[in-house]
């Protein structure tokens, strides 16, 4: 056996053993060499098992505008149905981020109720960065999201839950005063839970 | 078999779905730039090593838009070399067909690093791929070409063998509940398909039940050799168009059949240790 096939050999043996290692997550060595593995190089092929993933997770914006008026809820990045996605699918990644960013910001704001250090998380921020990129009226001065999980197809009168409502976050370019200031808004002054069950009836008739 | 014929073979299917997933990203660039979902500067925050580390100006004018689109534009340039030199198979070309692997690979790093909420499996794969490939197109030995292959292959039934045992010992899925479940969303299934298969739940459970049988036992049909490598292919063809289809989970059919190749090279050298 040449060196050369003893190197590859012996890389390529070290790079088996190590997914093999990664797929348990209970070898520590593993565990941190995945911690340490920021391109996502050694891979995770646990693929939608053990528990896969049955509803669509959803972001929906909405804006405060100069007077006071609420907008309506819009969509960030829509699910892509139909056939054409077999061959042709650009959204497929906004989706998985959308899917990923709204499950960890729920996630962390449920772990940490009266804290503000979950809306510094990357996923929070990606949201509100997207959030307030959006077009939409120019009179807009601050923007509020919802996660819901949606089933089934949106022409149906179909199950939904609604996941985490978030403050309202005031539009950077927004230097204007405001006939309704923001903190004097009647959901700024009440906790994360009451703000969830309020929003549910508003969201449904949205 | 010849080890660069059949790396120049897993290069068709990888250079397709590069660049098919490479004019994706080129099409929806508008949540690369700073105020869509990827925005370089709240991304920079993530890591140390992105916003203060001693490559933070470097990674911030590679990354920033619209500087950060040409590293799909270099993808979809190696993708198209590689793709002439498989088709082309010129020996000539060898070397910058194994040239034009690793700035794919590189490339798919960066934007990973870059964006790491959208990695997925079949990118997970394209990587295996891409070192493997790399290796047999630019390493002379015959046996590292070999070795090269059977990493792919190896890399390929460790895949399903841990996705099958996943779902084996889910309950979800061994009721039968996983797949209509799955369909019924918009994002990753059709909901018509869904419905229809929580209505008729036999068919359902044997659809679960069929896919963790193929995943398990891939490995165990590897060892009649080549007509058991052909069965896991046609099977494995059939699952990942249903997937392509059913939830628009278009690039695993390339990268994931971008390995068989490479599985058959695999199967072929156990049937030749059986006789």
């Amino acid at each position: 056996m040449s060196a050369i096939t003893l190197v590859c050999a012996v890389a390529f043996a070290a790079m088996l053993t190590t997914t093999v290692a990664i797929q348990t997550r209970r070898v520590s060595w593993a565990k941190r060499l995945k911690r340490y593995d920021i391109c996502g190089y050694f891979p995770i092929w646990t693929l939608f098992a053990p528990v896969p993933k049955m509803e669509d997770t959803r972001i929906l914006w909405r804006e405060q505008l100069l007077d006071g008026t609420i907008g309506p809820w819009h969509e960030m990045v829509a699910p892509q149905g139909g056939i054409l996605r077999a061959l042709w699918h650009p959204t497929k990644r906004s989706r998985r981020a959308v899917e990923t960013c709204a499950s960890i910001a729920v996630h962390r704001a449920a772990r940490n109720r009266r804290s503000v250090l979950p809306m510094l998380d990357l996923p929070y921020l990606m949201i509100v960065q997207h959030m307030t990129g959006c077009q939409d009226s120019v009179l807009g001065v601050a923007r509020q999201f919802a996660v819901l999980d949606t089933q089934g197809a949106d022409i149906e009168d179909r199950a939904f839950r609604l996941m985490f409502v978030s403050h309202w976050h005031q539009m950077p370019a927004s230097g204007t005063d405001l006939r309704v200031p923001i903190t004097d808004l009647p959901e700024m002054r009440v906790p994360a839970e009451q703000l969830t069950q309020r929003a549910v009836p508003t969201a449904r008739s949205a | 078999m010849n080890p660069i014929h059949v790396a120049l073979w897993c290069a068709i299917p990888l250079a397709i779905g590069v660049s098919i997933d490479s004019l994706e990203l080129i099409s929806d660039r508008l949540q690369l730039a700073d105020g869509g979902l990827y925005g370089y500067p709240v991304l920079a925050t993530a890591r140390e090593l992105t916003l203060t580390g001693p490559l933070a100006t470097t990674f911030r004018l590679v990354f920033s838009y619209p500087a950060v689109l040409s590293l799909p534009a270099v993808q979809l340039a190696a993708a198209a070399l590689l793709l002439v030199a498989a088709v082309v198979r010129a020996p000539a070309l060898v070397v910058p067909a194994g040239i034009a692997v690793l700035v794919i690979l590189a490339a798919r790093l960066l934007l990973v690093l870059r964006s790491p909420m959208s990695r997925d499996a079949g990118d997970s794969m394209t990587f295996v791929v891409c070192t493997g490939v790399a290796v047999c197109l630019l390493v002379s030995n015959h046996s590292a070409q070999n070795l090269a292959l059977y990493y792919i292959a190896s890399q390929l039934l460790l895949s399903y063998i841990v996705a099958g045992t996943a779902k084996a010992v889910s309950p979800t899925w061994r009721s039968g509940d996983a797949i209509p479940g799955v369909l019924n969303t918009i994002g990753h299934g059709s909901p018509t398909v869904g419905v229809f298969l929580k209505r008729h739940s036999s068919l359902s459970r044997a659809l679960c039940w069929s896919v963790v049988m193929f995943e398990c036992f891939a490995v165990a049909l590897l060892l009649i050799g080549t007509p058991g490598a052909i069965v896991i292919i046609a099977a494995g063809l059939c699952f990942h168009i249903s997937i392509a289809v059913l939830m628009g989970i278009n690039n695993f059919v390339w990268s994931f059949g971008a390995t068989y190749p490479a599985l058959l090279q695999l199967a072929h050298t156990v049937g030749t240790l059986w006789h």
